[in-house]
């Protein structure tokens, strides 16, 4: 079991990540959804403890009891891999464009497992199989800029997955595919959490991505998780403002002309999501909500029912 | 007269030789591509990552030439216009790219930026820089503002405000709308449609987001590996797709 409680990374005053608290078991596929700067990619680095040098981190941060927070990167370094991976946004960034995709899988097996050469080559080719690479053995000897975007991504999951580990966390894993691509992407992560019974922490901002592979879902505002519940009733029935918000502004694809041709203007947010240096003190969503009230700037509010905010559920 | 006609254009590249003495392979980025334009409508072109439609898009700005086919311009073709004719004609049809960071110049003003386009045909005029400001949500004092003041969000608004600070008719979006973040996004978009509706514009909206796509276009044409897939009414592609492909974009965007 892995558990976050009151973690928080701070940059000097500004916290990136403040007071999260979450619990992640086997199997468990959870979502994390928020727009850019809000701390979702932190929250993904802390969990790996790979957060900046200049971040402070505290709080508690438990893998399988040990914990992690203050933990030396010697320490971290046994943890990764086999109880917590990461899958990056951008696979061309990750694989080291001057070594064989075969190498680049191989290398940490024999370093973490002390495999040979042969038995690291034949769990690679397994691996391949297993993340659904066509033409395994043809796929090791190529260097990454010979193979698309969509396969790039499938080594980058065979590597997080080499060393089993219980936790995957995938950030923005399909961000830079295309539709369809992205498409099969998810379903695989969502199918090896299931297959292994691994949690999988899917990171996007992508809210039909989220739908389609996770059970539970945090969204994250200004560093807070200011709701959580399961995917589908997060959707359906969005408690926070900024949630709700959020969800209103999706673009219908169905918008036609009205009679007149005027066409129907999509419900906004106003505003843009405040920089880490000008975050409200109270609650993040502090002049950006619509049922703003005096105390929601200076004061940060308590979780009950899956949400932080200060209005009662029937004002919001 | 139709505003914008594009009839049979097609663009090849030749590809790097694979070996000596082997005739290089050529690559058909654009292939017969045919649609109009009307004033005050928005097309969507919809593909994904080299479906050819930043191609086209870049013929209808006429920074590419077509090997066959034709770009009329309210009647003009634009391939064969004198290069004086088709500067005087330039302020008439601008473009919006996807990262207003890289397309405004970090070391100028953003009433710098604006007044660009006003510049390349001596009329520079600060009155149209603020009018262009205000009519994209900004203020005309921000005219005196670098771009890194400003929100990913703003800084779009004033790529925008660049656009149609020259009166143009056609406004070109090259994923004009992909790098914002989802509360902004909704905000840019309603932006279009305010200005389309104010200053009568048509709309080449280039995207890879079928929903956004849905949102905001009249019509939609479909691109893969440069040929059309499908064109059609919004409503006849959203409602009643012809092509598998186009039904696997509506499943991928999540809309089904």
């Amino acid at each position: 079991m892995i558990g976050a409680y009151n973690l928080t990374v701070a940059f000097g005053a500004a916290q990136a990540l403040r007071d999260v608290s979450f619990e992640v078991h086997p199997g468990d596929r959870i979502g994390v959804v928020g727009e850019s700067g809000c701390g979702k990619t932190m929250l993904g680095l802390a969990m790996i403890g790979m957060t900046p040098d200049a971040a402070k981190v505290s709080g508690s941060l438990l893998l399988n009891g040990t914990e992690m927070v203050g933990a030396s990167e010697n320490s971290w370094q046994d943890q990764r891999a086999r109880r917590v991976a990461m899958v990056f946004q951008e696979p061309m960034a990750a694989l080291n464009p001057i070594k064989r995709i075969g190498d680049s899988v191989m290398e940490p097996l024999m370093v973490h497992f002390g495999l040979s050469r042969k038995q690291a080559r034949k769990r690679a080719l397994a691996l391949f199989e297993e993340v659904a690479i066509p033409d395994p053995e043809a796929r090791l000897k190529q260097f990454p800029h010979e193979v698309s975007g969509g396969q790039r991504q499938r080594v980058l999951i065979a590597l997080a997955l080499s060393c089993d580990p219980e936790l995957l966390i995938a950030d923005e894993p399909t961000t830079a595919l295309d539709a369809n691509v992205a498409l099969r992407i998810t379903d695989l992560l969502a199918r090896l959490a299931r297959d292994r019974t691994m949690a999988l922490l899917f990171i996007s901002h992508d809210l039909a991505a989220v739908a389609r592979a996770t059970q539970d879902m945090l969204v994250i505002y200004g560093g807070d998780i200011v709701e959580r519940g399961s995917t589908a009733d997060v959707l359906s029935q969005p408690k926070h403002p900024y949630t709700q918000g959020l969800l209103a502004a999706r673009p219908s694809p169905w918008n036609v002309r009205e009679i007149g041709g005027r066409r129907k203007r999509l419900p906004t947010i106003p505003g843009s999501v405040p920089s880490l240096a000008n975050l409200p003190t109270g609650c993040r969503f502090a002049g950006r909500c619509p049922f703003e009230i005096s105390r929601c700037a200076a004061q940060k509010p308590v979780e009950r029912e899956g949400t932080i905010c200060h209005l009662p559920e029937a004002e919001r | 007269m139709t505003l914008l006609t594009v009839e049979n254009v097609t663009r090849r590249y030749r590809m790097p030789r694979q070996a000596l003495l082997t005739p290089p392979t050529v690559l058909t980025a654009v292939d017969a591509a045919t649609f109009t334009l009307e004033r005050g409508e928005t097309l969507g072109l919809v593909g994904e990552s080299g479906s050819g439609k930043s191609t086209l898009a870049r013929m209808v700005m006429a920074f590419e030439k077509p090997d066959e086919g034709r770009v009329l311009f309210e009647g003009e073709d634009l391939a064969i216009l004198p290069a004086a004719d088709l500067r005087a004609l330039r302020p008439h049809f601008q473009l919006v790219f996807q990262d207003p960071y890289g397309s405004l110049n970090p070391r100028r003003t953003v009433g710098w930026s604006i007044a660009e386009p006003l510049r390349a045909t001596d009329q520079d005029d600060r009155a149209l820089v603020a009018q262009a400001l205000e009519q994209v949500g900004l203020r005309s004092a921000d005219a005196s503002k670098y771009p890194h003041e400003f929100s990913g969000g703003q800084r779009q608004r004033v790529a925008i405000a660049r656009a149609i600070v020259t009166r143009p008719s056609l406004l070109v979006a090259d994923e004009a709308v992909s790098a914002l973040d989802m509360s902004v996004q909704a905000q840019i978009l309603n932006l279009l449609m305010d200005l389309q509706e104010e200053l009568g514009l048509a709309i080449l909206f280039i995207s890879h987001d079928l929903s956004v796509v849905g949102s905001i276009c009249d019509s939609i044409l479909i691109m893969e590996y440069g040929r059309t897939v499908e064109y059609g009414s919004t409503n006849q592609i959203m409602n009643a797709p012809k092509q598998a492909y186009t039904r696997s974009l509506i499943t991928a965007a999540g809309l089904i």
